[in-house]
């Protein structure tokens, strides 16, 4: 243990006594205190926080990632080219235990740079906060939708496969009924083509209203012990037509909320009544997200959990309205404060670097230093890309999408399931827009980026480093 | 008079200690990326090393040195053969705690004050932080650097990073030290300082392999040597064994009047006609003109930067509370213990016993040739000049069975 402990020590006097080190913590310095002077937000106190949030945060968290990779790499690997790891193997120590020693010594001190900087981050928003003349309706603006932690639940997703068999079937009768030929459908390859044709078509006009007409959302597992007290938050973004453009209009539109419930009749069954409550017609600026807190009594909207909600195009002037399938709407539900959210977002941020420490400080055990950085980053970017590629191809996969569409959705997928995406531990932005950072999240991003992907990675590292001979890639002696 | 007994070759009980370093065919192969043999850089090797060697390691550069002795650290595995240190592996970790290892050059961490380092491979040792504390002072006096105690390893010049990195090898007592190029970078005072502190291990029974270029270190402490050629054994043996020259003899007495000169050139004249006789004064080496200087100027008190010689031996390599003895002092001291105290009492009577019976014969037997010494050839008859070589020819047996002859009076 004195032997541990020793080496844990000196990395990270290592650390502090590096040149690239401190040029590092110098940038986490001006991330933590010159960049809240310079950025300027949307003009809003709200957009003002976010901004603030998302950037210093996430600035913060990217110098430490970086910082973690090269000091881990460094500490490990530049030990056995320097040569100097030879006067510590020689010695009765374990090389699992140097190599978890450098390990711990790199994570320690990025978690106590990282409290720093999150400590300091956190003090200097309260001194904003405080110092800023908001008014009484901004302040509660940015109490209830920037400063708390509220749960997303979005819509329930259609079943667009059992969708598209019942088009397809439908089609087939009709061509049947009118006494064209069906040949066409009895072959397997053209029928799967049609079937997959109508699914992306019902994924595409999921959300398309006309005008005059309404689309409605089903939303479920919400929490059933709410009171009128509590305020649900309705999160949405919608564009004119199906095409996506960064235009923003204004266009008329009408939300309505729905309730289901059985009511005794005088048979002594039940009956299942419908209640619709209408917000008043109103302008809805497009392609930018909108967020308005729900109008009616929690305990009318909200029942045993589910609540269902519609909107109705009222615009004159478009031809049709378009709520982008997976893009909401979304409804959100308090759930804990905005300091316990910023403790989770920074838990998340520390799980980060504990991953991304211990991948780099494997790499290193068997590459050279330069390759170990190299080696990190490209991992890291490999994980990025493939993240990236699996969410915006959500359904590449289901259709019969182009050979490169396929094959890189199938890519994303097998890289996802080994390596750790570096933005799965940015979650800054939740922050800043109050989503709630659940346990649950954070478990499952230790569970699998940490036990399952980097875990068997450093013990490989490790076995490496105990069984290589150290002097054959040592550059000097 | 210069006592011209030769000392042991070694010690008789060495052949029956135990077996420290033990390589049977060892043989190391670089190979390249592709696995292909690029070097046989150590040949089917065999030796052994025990316990109370002082072994000198040598060859030229590219012999298999520095592969035989990273190989004996754990550092490199060899490809071929069987090596073992303590009788295990040497890659075991628990054998590394008897092992004190100074490399070539001294891998320092620069960022590291001297006593931070010390300290640093004292905890790898696991000792408490008391003793820690204890040992890196008395090491930092010992090897004179305890006025850079605070200072930054980075900032040291070659020669105190030698000494550190010496520091750092005897911070567990090894009971097996290996050091590559010992006095590289020293100064002649830290040269002498550490071949005085090897022949100090040595006393305490420690187990010393030295790697060094330079021949005149490792004649001064070693045992015995091992000549590495080619990554094969060239030679293996006894210093004594090794270097003695048989067929010339060197006597060394006080100045001699010339008539007695003449007489004795006329001796060897007349045993070995065929032979060239040298007489020359005896000189000092350079390295003890050079330190009696240093000595004489730190008596005048002239201050130097840098390290300064070395202070007392660190009480628990010498195994005890440490004195203000100096380390060339500290020399005479051993470890004791009543057994060894006792044993050592009767060596050291029976030496000086022997050195002393050793000294009278050789006044007689001088006496005796002086006394001897030819006449002018013309005034001797045929049978005292027959008379005079059978003198000459029994004290010159004489002289070589007493030249022979170990401290204890064995042969």
């Amino acid at each position: 243990m004195t032997a541990y402990l020793a080496i844990v020590k000196l990395t990270c006097r290592s650390a502090i006594r590096s040149h690239i080190f401190r040029l590092l913590l110098i940038l986490l310095l001006l991330s933590i205190f010159l960049l809240p002077q310079t950025l300027i937000g949307d003009g809003t106190p709200r957009g003002d926080v976010q901004i603030f949030l998302q950037y210093c945060l996430g600035f913060a968290g990217f110098i430490l990632c970086v910082s973690s990779v090269w000091l881990a790499c460094s500490e490990v690997s530049s030990d056995i080219e320097t040569a100097q790891l030879h006067m510590i193997a020689v010695k009765p120590v374990r090389r699992v235990v140097v190599l978890l020693g450098k390990y711990t010594g790199v994570v320690l001190i990025h978690l106590a740079l990282l409290l720093i900087a999150a400590t300091v981050i956190y003090v200097f928003l309260s001194v904003r906060l405080n110092s800023s003349k908001f008014s009484e309706a901004d302040r509660a603006l940015l109490e209830e939708q920037v400063l708390t932690a509220r749960a997303v639940y979005a819509p329930e997703r259609p079943d667009f496969n059992a969708l598209a068999q019942q088009e397809l079937d439908r089609r087939i009768a009709a061509a049947r009924e009118r006494g064209q030929s069906v040949e066409q459908y009895q072959d397997d390859q053209r029928r799967r083509e049609e079937f997959y044709e109508i699914r992306r078509e019902l994924i595409a006009t999921r959300g398309l209203i006309e005008e005059g007409d309404a689309v409605f959302w089903q939303y479920s597992g919400l929490p059933d012990d709410l009171d009128d007290e509590d305020i649900v938050f309705l999160r949405y973004t919608v564009y004119v037509n199906r095409y996506y453009t960064q235009d923003q209009n204004a266009v008329r539109g009408q939300w309505l909320f729905t309730v289901h419930y059985a009511r005794p009749d005088d048979d002594g069954g039940e009956t299942v009544v419908s209640d619709l409550a209408a917000m008043p017609e109103d302008d809805v600026l497009t392609s930018t997200r909108n967020e308005m807190p729900v109008p009616i009594r929690t305990s009318f909207f909200i029942r045993d959990g589910r609540a269902e909600l519609g909107f109705l195009n009222k615009d004159t002037k478009t031809a049709e309205l378009n709520f982008e399938e997976g893009k909401g709407p979304f409804l959100l539900v308090r759930e804990t404060g905005f300091f316990s959210n910023y403790c989770r977002t920074i838990l998340v941020l520390a799980t980060g670097i504990v991953s991304i420490t211990l991948l780099a400080a494997s790499v290193a055990a068997c590459l050279s230093l330069p390759i170990a950085i190299f080696f990190t980053a490209a991992y890291m970017l490999t994980g990025g890309l493939a993240n990236y590629i699996v969410t915006s191809l959500p359904d590449a996969i289901d259709y019969q999408a182009e050979f490169a569409g396929q094959f890189g959705y199938k890519f994303g997928k097998v890289m996802l399931t080994m390596i750790v995406p570096l933005q799965d531990f940015f979650v800054s932005g939740r922050l800043a827009s109050g989503e709630l950072v659940s346990f649950g999240f954070i478990g499952g991003l230790f569970a699998m980026d940490v036990l399952v992907r980097t875990v068997p990675v450093f013990l490989f590292g490790a076995w490496i480093y105990t069984r290589r001979e150290l002097a054959l890639a040592s550059k000097r002696g | 008079m210069e006592q011209p007994v030769r000392e042991p070759e070694k010690k008789p009980a060495a052949a029956e200690r135990p077996v420290v370093v033990s390589a049977v065919g060892l043989t190391k192969v670089f190979r390249d990326f592709w696995n292909r043999p690029k070097a046989k850089a150590v040949n089917d090797v065999d030796f052994e090393v025990r316990e109370g060697e002082v072994v000198g390691l040598l060859g030229p550069n590219g012999s298999g040195k520095s592969t035989t002795v990273k190989m004996l650290l754990g550092l490199l595995y060899p490809t071929g053969g069987r090596l073992t240190v303590f009788g295990k592996s040497p890659r075991d970790v628990g054998n590394k705690k008897l092992i004190g290892y100074l490399p070539e050059e001294t891998y320092l961490y620069k960022y590291l004050t001297a006593f931070e380092m010390l300290d640093f491979f004292a905890s790898l040792f696991g000792l408490s932080k008391e003793e820690r504390t204890r040992r890196c002072d008395q090491l930092l006096d010992m090897v004179g650097l305890a006025h850079a105690r605070n200072r930054p390893v980075g900032e040291f010049s070659k020669g105190m990073a030698r000494r550190i990195g010496l520091a750092q090898a005897m911070i567990n007592d090894p009971a097996f030290l290996i050091l590559d190029e010992p006095t590289s970078g020293l100064d002649p005072l830290g040269c002498r300082e550490v071949k005085d502190l090897i022949k100090l291990l040595k006393k305490r029974g420690k187990t010393v392999i030295v790697t060094s270029h330079l021949l005149s270190d490792v004649e001064e402490v070693c045992d015995r040597i091992i000549v590495l050629y080619g990554g094969r054994v060239r030679a293996n043996g006894g210093m004594e064994d090794l270097l003695t020259i048989r067929t010339n003899d060197t006597i060394t007495v006080p100045k001699l009047p010339d008539d007695a000169l003449r007489r004795i050139r006329e001796i060897v004249k007349e045993s070995v006609p065929d032979g060239e006789m040298t007489v020359r004064h005896p000189h000092m080496s350079l390295e003890d003109f050079f330190v009696d200087i240093v000595n004489e100027a730190k008596k005048e008190s002239i201050e130097t930067s840098g390290s300064r010689a070395g202070g007392a031996i660190a009480d628990y390599l010498t195994g005890g509370p440490s004195d203000a003895k100096s380390v060339l002092e500290s020399l005479t001291r051993e470890e004791e213990t009543p057994a060894k105290s006792l044993t050592r009492q009767m060596e050291e009577d029976a030496e000086t016993a022997a050195q002393e019976a050793a000294k009278r014969k050789q006044e007689e037997l001088f006496a005796s040739l002086q006394a001897s010494a030819p006449a002018p050839e013309e005034e001797k008859s045929e049978a005292e000049r027959r008379e005079m070589e059978a003198k000459m020819s029994e004290a010159n047996r004489k002289l070589m069975d007493l030249l022979n002859r170990t401290p204890d009076g064995k042969d």
